[in-house]
C-alpha cells in the first residue's frame, strides 16, 4: 500500500499513526530519495506494509521525488512491488488545489482512498465539503480525517483491511500535464462537491505579524538561535554528567567483578570507554533535535529560513541551509540528513560540504581538555574569561572557514543557475508529543547506531594494537606495540606541526571519530583520564608546547575526523567523489592551519 | 486559443511521460498567447516586486523556463489567479505571497519574473 500526497498535507502524521514505531528508513537505490516503510496493524490481527512516498504535487517525472513516486506507483521499480492500494492524502483546507493530484493518481487504475486530512482545521475555520458528492465525482471512496487528532482513522484502517474496488474511470479527465487545465478540473470537482474553503487562519496571520515583524522578527530569530546554543551547552550538561556517571559506575563494577584478564581489559578499557565516550553525547543531540522538532512542527522554522535567507544568499546559499547548519553544531550526521529539504542540488551539496566545519559536540571535549591544560583561568579585559573566549574563538574559526568555503564553492565548482527559491509557509500548529517523540526515537537510533558501531570498532582495534605484540605473554609497553610503531612511522610528517608519536597515535584513531583521541591519549599515558584529569593535563603539557596545543586544536577544527560523516555524505551525494574531495580538502586545511599555528605561537 | 497539442478525455498515465517535453512548450506558448493580447492595454506592466504588503493583483504570466514555471503553477501561481503580497524578511526579500489558499515565499529575483495586473489602482486591496 502506498501513501502519497502533496507536501504539508499531513501525510507523514497519518503514516506515523498507522505504523507507530514499526517504521524503517532506507534509501531508494540509485537516487537520493528516502524510502519510509512501515507495518500497520489491522483489527483482524493481520498486517499490511505501507510505503510513505515523497510529498509531490503531481506525477510529472521532473524531480527525483516525482520520478520515484511515479515509478513505485506504476510498479516500475525493481526493488519495490507495485502497491495494491493507494492512500491519497490531501489537505482539506486547501482542497481546490490539492485535488490536482487526484487526477493522475486516480487515472492509474489502482484502488484508491481519497483522504481529506485536517478535518479539525476545516471545521474550526468554517469550511465544508459534501463527501458523497465528492466520492461520486472522483469515482473513489473519500474519508475526512484528522491525522493529528486521530479522528477518522478507523475508516482508513477499514479500507486497508478490505479489498477495495478499482476506481471508476473518470469522465472529463483533464490533460494531466497541463497545470492550468488540471487546476480548473480540480476546481470544478470541488464546487460539484459543494466545497466551501475555510477562512484564512487568523492565528497564523497574527503570529506572522510578530515573527516576521521588521524589528521584532530578527530579534526573536536571534533569541531562538541563542536558545539552541544554550540548550547544547548548559541544559545538556547535567544529563551528560548523568550518563558519564552511569558508564563510570558500571565500568568500575565490571572491573571489580571480573578477574584480571584479557577480557576484562578489553571490556573496561576498550568497549566501555569507547562506547561511553559516544553515548555521553546523546543528551546533547536529543535536546537539540527536540528543540528543532518543536520549531519545525509548529511551523516557525519556515519563517526562520525566510529571515535567514538574505544572509545565507550573501555566501551563495539559501535560507533552507540554515537549519541543517545549525543542527551541525550538535552532530554533522543528522544535519546532513536534514539537507534533504533543499531542492537545488548544488546548494544542497555546498551545505553538505561545509556542515562538518560547524563545531560539532565531539570536538568540545578535546577543546575543553586542551584549553584547560594550556590556558590559565584568568580574566581578559577584566570581564571576559580567557578560557571561554578561547572556546568561542574556536567556534568562530570553524564558522568563518565554513562561510569562506561556501563562497568559494558556490562561485566556482558549484555555481548554479538559480532555481527559483520557493518556500511554503505552513499554518502554525501546536506540535504533538507523538510526532516529536517518534522523531527523537528515529534520530537517536541513527546516531547511536552509526556513531556507536564505528567508535566501538576503533576503540577495540586500538586496544588490540596497543596490546600486541605480546612480549613473553605480557602486553608490551606502548612504545613497542603495534600502535607505537605506527605512531613512530608517521612522526616525521607531523613533527612540523609540533606533534610527537604519541599525539600521532591519537590523531590516527581520531580520524575515525574525534572524541576517541581522549581515550587514546589516556591509554597512551597509561592512566585513566576520567579519574586523574590533572595528570592527563600534566602529561599533555610535557608532550606539547603551547603552540603545539593550539595547532592540535586548529587541526581538530578543520580536519574531517568522522567515518560516520563520510558514510552519510557518500550516501547523500550518491558517490565517493564528494566525500573524498571533502576529506582531502579539510585535511589539507587542517595541516596548513596547524602548521601556521605551531609556527606563529611560541 | 493557440494550437494546443495534448490528449483529450482519457489520459493514460503512460502517455504524459512522453508528452511532457512537448507540452512544456505548448503550455508556455499557451500562456504567452493568453496574456499577450490582454497586456497591450493601458494597464501598466508590473511584476510581483511592485506589490507592497497588502496589495493585491492578478497574475498575468510567468517569465520563467518550463520546469520552474510549472513548479510555481503547482503551488498556485496560475495566470488569472489573485495574488496578495504579505509580510517579508527585513528588507523585503524574500516576501510571502498569499495565493490560492497558501502562503508561498519568493525571492525578489523570482518575483520579478511574475507579471501582474493591478486590480484598480496600485495600493488598493
Amino acid at each position: 500500500m502506498a501513501l502519497i500526497g502533496p507536501p504539508n498535507s499531513g501525510k507523514t502524521t497519518l503514516f506515523n499513526r498507522l505504523t507507530g514505531l514499526r517504521q524503517k528508513v532506507a534509501n531508494f537505490p540509485g537516487v537520493t530519495v528516502e524510502q519510509h516503510t512501515g507495518i500497520a496493524e489491522l483489527p483482524d490481527g493481520g498486517a499490511v506494509e505501507i510505503i510513505d512516498l515523497p510529498g509531490v504535487y503531481s506525477l510529472q517525472p521532473r524531480s527525483e521525488d516525482e520520478q520515484v513516486a511515479y515509478d513505485v506507483l506504476t510498479g516500475r521499480r525493481a526493488d519495490t512491488p507495485k502497491p495494491e492500494a493507494i492512500l491519497l492524502v490531501l489537505d482539506s483546507t486547501n482542497l481546490a488545489r490539492h485535488l490536482m493530484l487526484a487526477a493522475p493518481i486516480l487515472s492509474l487504475g489502482v484502488p484508491t482512498l481519497v483522504i481529506l486530512n485536517m478535518a479539525d482545521d476545516l471545521r474550526s475555520r468554517g469550511g465544508h465539503v459534501d463527501l458523497e458528492a465528492l466520492a461520486g465525482q472522483l469515482g473513489a471512496p473519500v474519508a475526512l480525517i484528522s491525522a493529528r487528532q486521530g479522528e477518522g482513522i478507523e475508516e482508513v484502517v477499514d479500507f486497508l483491511a478490505a479489498s477495495a474496488p478499482k476506481p471508476a474511470p473518470l469522465e472529463q479527465l483533464p490533460v494531466l500535464h497541463d497545470v492550468p487545465k488540471c487546476r480548473e478540473w480540480a476546481g470544478r470537482v470541488g464546487s460539484q462537491a459543494r466545497y466551501r474553503a475555510p477562512i484564512p487562519p487568523v492565528w497564523t496571520r497574527r503570529l506572522d505579524a510578530l515573527f516576521l515583524h521588521p524589528v521584532a522578527g530578527p530579534l526573536i530569530f536571534l533569541a531562538v538561535v541563542c536558545a539552541v546554543f544554550q540548550t547544547i551547552f548548559t541544559a545538556a550538561v547535567p544529563l551528560m554528567d548523568g550518563v558519564k556517571w552511569l558508564f563510570d559506575a558500571s565500568g568500575n563494577w565490571i572491573a571489580a567483578t571480573l578477574p584480571p584478564s584479557i577480557l576484562r581489559s578489553l571490556l573496561v578499557e576498550g568497549v566501555w570507554r569507547g562506547v561511553g565516550s559516544v553515548v555521553v553525547f546523546l543528551p546533547q543531540v536529543l535536546l537539540l533535535f527536540l528543540f528543532l522538532g518543536i520549531l519545525e512542527d509548529s511551523g516557525y522554522l519556515a519563517r526562520a529560513a525566510l529571515i535567514a535567507d538574505r544572509t545565507m544568499a550573501k555566501v551563495g546559499l539559501q535560507g533552507k541551509s540554515f537549519i541543517p547548519l545549525l543542527s551541525a553544531y550538535a552532530c554533522a550526521v543528522p544535519a546532513i540528513l536534514a539537507t534533504r529539504t533543499i531542492e537545488n542540488k548544488r546548494d544542497r551539496t555546498a551545505t553538505i560540504l561545509i556542515a562538518p566545519f560547524m563545531t560539532c559536540s565531539a570536538r568540545l571535549p578535546v577543546y575543553t581538555l586542551l584549553i584547560a591544560a594550556f590556558l590559565p583561568n584568568r580574566q581578559l579585559f577584566g570581564f571576559a574569561n580567557a578560557r571561554a573566549a578561547a572556546l568561542l574563538g574556536l567556534y568562530a574559526l570553524g564558522f568563518l572557514v565554513a562561510v569562506a568555503t561556501a563562497r568559494v564553492l558556490k562561485s566556482s565548482v558549484l555555481r548554479s543557475r538559480r532555481t527559483p527559491f520557493l518556500l511554503e509557509m505552513p499554518s502554525y500548529r501546536w506540535p504533538t508529543v507523538r510526532s516529536i517523540g517518534l522523531r527523537l526515537y528515529d534520530r537517536s537510533k541513527v546516531f547511536l547506531r552509526r556513531a556507536g558501531t564505528v567508535i566501538l570498532l576503533v576503540t577495540v582495534l586500538l586496544w588490540v594494537a596497543a596490546h600486541l605484540p605480546t612480549v613473553g605473554g605480557k602486553a608490551p609497553g606502548m612504545e613497542h606495540s603495534v600502535a607505537g610503531m605506527v605512531g613512530h612511522a608517521i612522526e616525521p610528517v607531523i613533527k612540523p606541526l609540533g606533534f610527537n608519536w604519541r599525539i600521532g597515535i591519537g590523531l590516527i584513531t581520531s580520524l575515525a571519530a574525534r572524541e576517541t583521541i581522549i581515550g587514546t591519549l589516556g591509554e597512551i599515558y597509561g592512566m585513566d583520564p576520567e579519574s586523574r584529569a590533572l595528570d592527563m593535563q600534566k602529561a599533555l603539557q610535557h608532550d606539547l608546547s603551547t603552540g603545539g596545543a593550539v595547532a592540535l586544536m586548529v587541526f581538530f577544527a578543520f580536519a574531517m575526523q568522522c567515518i560516520s560523516t563520510i558514510a552519510v555524505v557518500r550516501r547523500e551525494t550518491g558517490g565517493w567523489r564528494w566525500p573524498l574531495f571533502q576529506f582531502a580538502y579539510m585535511g589539507v586545511l587542517a595541516y596548513a592551519g596547524a602548521f601556521l599555528a605551531f609556527h606563529l605561537i611560541p | 486559443m493557440g494550437g494546443r497539442r495534448g490528449i483529450e478525455g482519457t489520459a493514460q498515465a503512460a502517455h504524459y511521460v512522453l508528452l511532457t517535453t512537448i507540452s512544456d512548450f505548448a503550455i508556455l506558448n499557451n500562456m504567452l498567447q493568453l496574456s499577450g493580447n490582454k497586456n497591450l492595454h493601458a494597464d501598466r506592466l508590473a511584476t510581483l516586486v511592485d506589490l507592497r504588503r497588502g496589495d493585491a493583483a492578478i497574475l498575468d504570466c510567468i517569465d520563467l523556463p518550463g520546469d520552474d514555471a510549472r513548479r510555481l503553477m503547482e503551488l498556485g501561481f496560475l495566470p488569472g489567479t489573485r495574488v496578495v503580497a504579505g509580510l517579508s524578511a527585513p528588507g523585503g526579500d524574500p516576501r510571502v505571497f498569499q495565493v490560492d489558499g497558501s502562503e508561498i515565499a519568493l525571492r525578489r529575483e523570482t518575483a520579478r519574473r511574475l507579471r501582474v495586473r493591478f486590480i484598480g489602482a496600485p495600493g488598493t486591496p
